[in-house]
């Protein structure tokens, strides 16, 4: 009802009796709903899940063993029965890049998870507990921090030695300072937050406080720097391996291929093209995805 | 100096989201005398602050609307003016003091700068004549003029608002709308910068609506006073009229709610239900879910503005002849 | 304000130390002999322990590590490349020239593109163009800075010759790897600028301003900018870590003889101290950075320059504030 009927009115009423009944809103079923009429966060996720499933399925999907070498058909330009060619010891590059796939967001997940467990702990110490403990973590994070992230990577795994084990100590250790400096902010925002004090003053106890309402308020931001760190280890990842630190041939990473075929970007270019493209569509889809994830759960943010 | 001002008349202004139509000023129309003051009184979310940015040309752009209606400054309509136009009458013609002066001060220049800078957009004159012009200013504010190179961080919240003030008087402007200026301030700051205000307005001539939810001020400061009630006028006339004898139940509601030493009461009266949604307003009167003196007809007409004498107006049924019979049955 | 600036060089202290720990730490578990790599297969096992008496490995680490801080605090010296035997600083330092280059370049690149779009895209927020600009400036965040050099060079150096893909041998070879590094770092500037304009726009003041009757123009200009600059200008602070890192792929990928380049030839080449010293150095060179873009915001932002005059505890606070804000 209204004193006065504008167009504007009518326009939003006939939309409100297209609408189904209301449902309860939860603040997830929010976030989803703000997710969801964000177009270019749904292509993210779409691009996300075709690639999982082709990780999953790569053995299905990829005509030719990744490191079987055919001597008999190396460096052939795409064709059909290599869609992406062959590289210089003949092995097909779409096998390749399918099995890079799986490689590539397995160690990508081993290093979030990792990096998230590691530098989560030590940030929600801080966020929790706050005083001595907490500057004295977040100084030696600092110590960390000047040194820049992919460097302290490349000089771990120097130490350390070649592989895939090594390389995701290397990112962990590497983004540790950021990764609690994430946590202990979002911790300390919810910390802040009038409810926590209001359920301190009734006398939840400190661990129930932690389980019960810190950790699932935090839970949405930290979704989002997961989402974004499974790009960054990705790009950091291509980027050692692709100058020689971290990971050995024959494993077929993104940046490994790319590797192999820098002797010969001129007379093939395909041998680059086609990781190089993969690397950057799934760091596009996870970044477009986390972006989305980040308006969606924390639309002040934006 | 009778002739009128300013003249709203049937102004309607919606806030329009793809979510919903927010109907924030129904259909009011005042008028205002040169070197009048008029107070408009009402609670948050009445439409008064509306009010006061569509006579400033300021509604939130896409969102805000003019649905109808007219606002005239000096005869000329502001709704048919440019957009450079309306700028050239901002600051000069008309000029506003916002709520909270802790935020209306660019924390990055000095309050020289920013008070010169609305004397360089409006008069022809050099930037030290401006300045000048700012140090002036700040002394007729009570400020000491060799503050003009301090940024606002160094004020106060009271001094803040003489800036504000001092930004808003440097072009003498013949309409000043103060938004609520002193809520954000201490209750003893209040009283001086009310006090500063009224007398410079007397000196400089200037016509003012006082936007305020505090009848104490209005009763101190105002000629004329208008009540408004989910965006209506539901009440206007005179300040004595108003205070010796209102009308509207609402009106009568607001002042039973003050706090008197006089009278020994257990508890404040209060007007019961939420304020109406500005969103969903009934078509009959948007008061009559709340009011105490209600019948019948309440729920079926929505009344119009009453005259009851030269000095005093009323948008209620009960001073009609349709309640009269009703009341005669 | 001097005070500031000496209080923060103490502070850089503990902080410089902490990475020599770990930089130290990272070579003392480093694996192999550095005696046997210096002198090669070659050597016999009596030259091999006489030059590790010489590079002092048989003292206890707590000796090696003082020995190790007294030298570079007393004789700059980051210890000596087991490839040429020739001290680590002394083969840096014409490097870091060249990499201070580049790094510069790309922050210039991506800080004037990264604002312009920001403010484009605030001023013109919702619509197709802020989409369009938030996706594009994405898309080259969210590729590594070195599968962007590869296009780069497929095009400019391989199809079009115009630029060389190797070297920087004249100033063309410095473009691509400014321009891929900075363009890495645009969406951060563009989303800084964008969010933090949006905030300021949406001030008091700025309705103030337009109560004056100032053009919006002039408003966006004068009034909003210079208020959002201030968490931009924080930014280039923290994201030069990020760009050093990134030229340090870069260099390799265009063959430019810089810090970065140096780094991994000797991870390649197992020549730790190469690797530790030039962390150790670049890391210094960081922290200093980071300690005068501190400094220089004071200059931009008047509410602090008062807030560290009368004592610099609350600084942080009002950083913080700031911070929150964008």
């Amino acid at each position: 009802m209204s004193k006065m009927r504008t167009p504007a009115m009518e326009k939003i009423e006939k939309k409100n009796a297209k609408r189904k009944k209301p449902v309860k809103s939860t603040p997830m079923r929010e976030s989803w709903k703000r997710f969801k009429r964000n177009p270019t966060a749904l292509i993210g996720l779409g691009v996300v899940c075709i690639l999982i499933l082709v990780a999953i399925f790569a053995p299905l999907i990829a005509p030719y063993d990744y490191k079987v070498q055919d001597y008999s058909a190396m460096m052939q330009a795409p064709s059909s029965a290599h869609l992406f060619g062959t590289d210089q010891f003949g092995r097909d590059i779409f096998s390749r890049v399918i099995y890079g796939t799986r490689y590539s967001l397995i160690i990508a997940l081993f290093c979030t998870i990792a990096a998230l467990f590691s530098g989560g702990l030590l940030g929600i110490i801080a966020g929790y507990f706050g005083g001595t403990v907490d500057t004295i973590i977040m100084r030696v994070m600092d110590i960390f921090q000047s040194i820049p992230m992919i460097m302290m990577a490349m000089c771990i795994v120097a130490v350390l030695g070649n592989g895939i084990p090594q390389l995701v100590a290397a990112i962990m250790f590497a983004s540790m300072p950021t990764m609690a400096r994430n946590n202990r902010a979002a911790i300390l925002r919810v910390r802040g937050s009038d409810y926590i004090e209001s359920s301190e003053a009734i006398g939840v106890s400190q661990i129930q406080m932690i389980l019960k309402h810190m950790i699932p308020n935090a839970a949405g931001i930290m979704i989002i720097y997961f989402v974004g760190f499974l790009a960054v280890s990705i790009m950091m990842m291509s980027s050692m391996s692709y100058i020689g630190v971290g990971l050995t041939a024959p494993t077929p990473e993104w940046g490994l291929i790319l590797n192999d075929g820098k002797a010969y970007l001129t007379s093939a270019p395909y041998m680059m093209l086609f990781p190089a493209l993969m690397i950057m569509i799934t760091c596009f889809a996870f970044n477009l995805m986390g972006d989305g994830l980040r308006d969606a759960f924390d639309p002040k943010m934006k | 100096m009778s002739e009128n001002m300013l003249n709203v008349e049937n102004l309607v202004i919606h806030y329009e989201t793809d979510e919903e139509v927010v109907e924030a000023v129904n259909n009011i129309s005042f008028r205002l005398k040169k070197g009048e003051v008029l107070g408009l009184v009402g609670e948050t979310g009445a439409g008064k602050t509306t009010t006061a940015l569509g006579i400033m040309g300021l509604l939130p752009p896409k969102v805000g609307h003019v649905i109808q209606g007219k606002i005239e400054l000096d005869g000329e309509n502001l709704f048919d003016k440019s957009e450079r136009e309306m700028r050239n009458i901002r600051g000069k013609k008309i000029s506003m003091i916002f709520q909270d002066p802790m935020t209306a001060l660019n924390p990055v220049k000095t309050v020289g700068e920013q008070i010169a800078e609305v004397v360089l957009l409006h008069s022809r004159c050099s930037k030290v004549e401006a300045l000048k012009r700012a140090q002036d200013m700040l002394a007729m504010v009570g400020i000491v003029p060799e503050r003009y190179k301090d940024y606002p961080h160094q004020f106060s919240g009271g001094m803040k608002q003489r800036i504000v003030i001092a930004i808003a008087l440097a072009c003498e402007p013949e309409l000043l709308i103060a938004d609520e200026p002193t809520t954000a301030l201490d209750v003893t700051i209040q009283a001086q910068i009310l006090d500063m205000m009224r007398s410079l307005q007397k000196k400089q001539g200037t016509s003012m609506i006082l936007i305020t939810h505090d009848l104490g001020v209005v009763a101190e400061m105002c000629d004329h006073c208008a009540v408004m009630y989910a965006g209506e006028l539901v009440e206007y006339g005179t300040v004595e009229e108003i205070f010796d004898n209102p009308k509207h139940p609402y009106t009568k509601a607001l002042y039973q709610s003050i706090p008197s030493l006089d009278k020994d009461v257990d508890r404040l009266h209060v007007v019961p239900g939420m304020v109406t949604d500005p969103s969903n307003l009934p078509e009959y009167c948007s008061f009559a879910d709340r009011c105490e003196a209600k019948c019948d007809l309440c729920e079926k007409a929505d009344p119009k503005m009453i005259r009851l004498n030269e000095e005093h107006c009323v948008k209620c049924l009960q001073y009609t002849k349709e309640w009269e019979g009703k009341i005669n049955e | 304000m001097l005070k500031y600036i000496v209080k923060r060089i103490l502070y850089l202290i503990p902080i410089l130390f902490g990475v020599s720990i770990i930089i130290f730490g990272l070579k003392t578990f480093t694996p192999g002999d550095p005696a046997r790599q210096i002198l090669g297969n070659s050597a016999s096992e009596a030259q091999v322990q006489e030059k590790r008496e010489e590079l002092g490995l048989n003292d206890p680490v707590p000796v090696q590590y003082f020995n190790y801080v007294k030298g570079i605090v007393t004789e700059g010296d980051f210890g000596v490349s087991y490839r040429t035997g020739k001290p680590v600083l002394e083969e840096i330092a014409p490097r870091l020239l060249t990499s201070a280059k580049i790094t510069l370049g790309a922050v210039l690149i991506g800080a004037v593109i990264g604002v312009l779009l920001g403010i484009i895209s605030a001023l013109k927020k919702y619509t197709w163009v802020d989409s369009g600009v938030l996706v594009i400036s994405m898309f080259f965040q969210s590729v590594p800075e070195f599968v962007v050099a590869l296009v780069l060079i497929m095009i400019f150096a391989v199809n079009l010759h115009i630029l060389p893909a190797n070297g920087i041998e004249s100033w063309t070879g410095y473009i691509m790897p400014m321009l891929c590094i900075g363009l890495s770092s645009v969406a951060s500037y563009t989303r800084i600028t964008r969010s933090s304009m949006l905030e300021v726009l949406g001030e008091d003041y700025i309705r103030t301003a337009r109560a004056k009757g100032q053009s919006e123009k002039n408003i966006t200009y004068h009034h909003a900018l210079r208020n959002a600059m201030i968490p931009v200008a924080q930014s280039v602070g923290t994201s030069l870590g990020n760009t050093i890192g990134g030229g340090m792929v870069l260099e390799t990928v265009f063959g430019v003889p810089g810090v970065g380049k140096y780094i991994v030839d000797s991870i390649a080449q197992r020549n730790y101290p190469s690797v530790l010293g030039g962390a150790l150095i670049i890391a210094i060179v960081l922290t200093l950075i980071n300690l005068l873009v501190d400094v220089s915001f004071v200059l931009i932002d008047p509410r602090l320059k008062t807030t560290i005059i009368s004592g610099g505890k609350t600084k942080k606070k009002k950083m913080k504030k700031i911070n929150a804000a964008a």
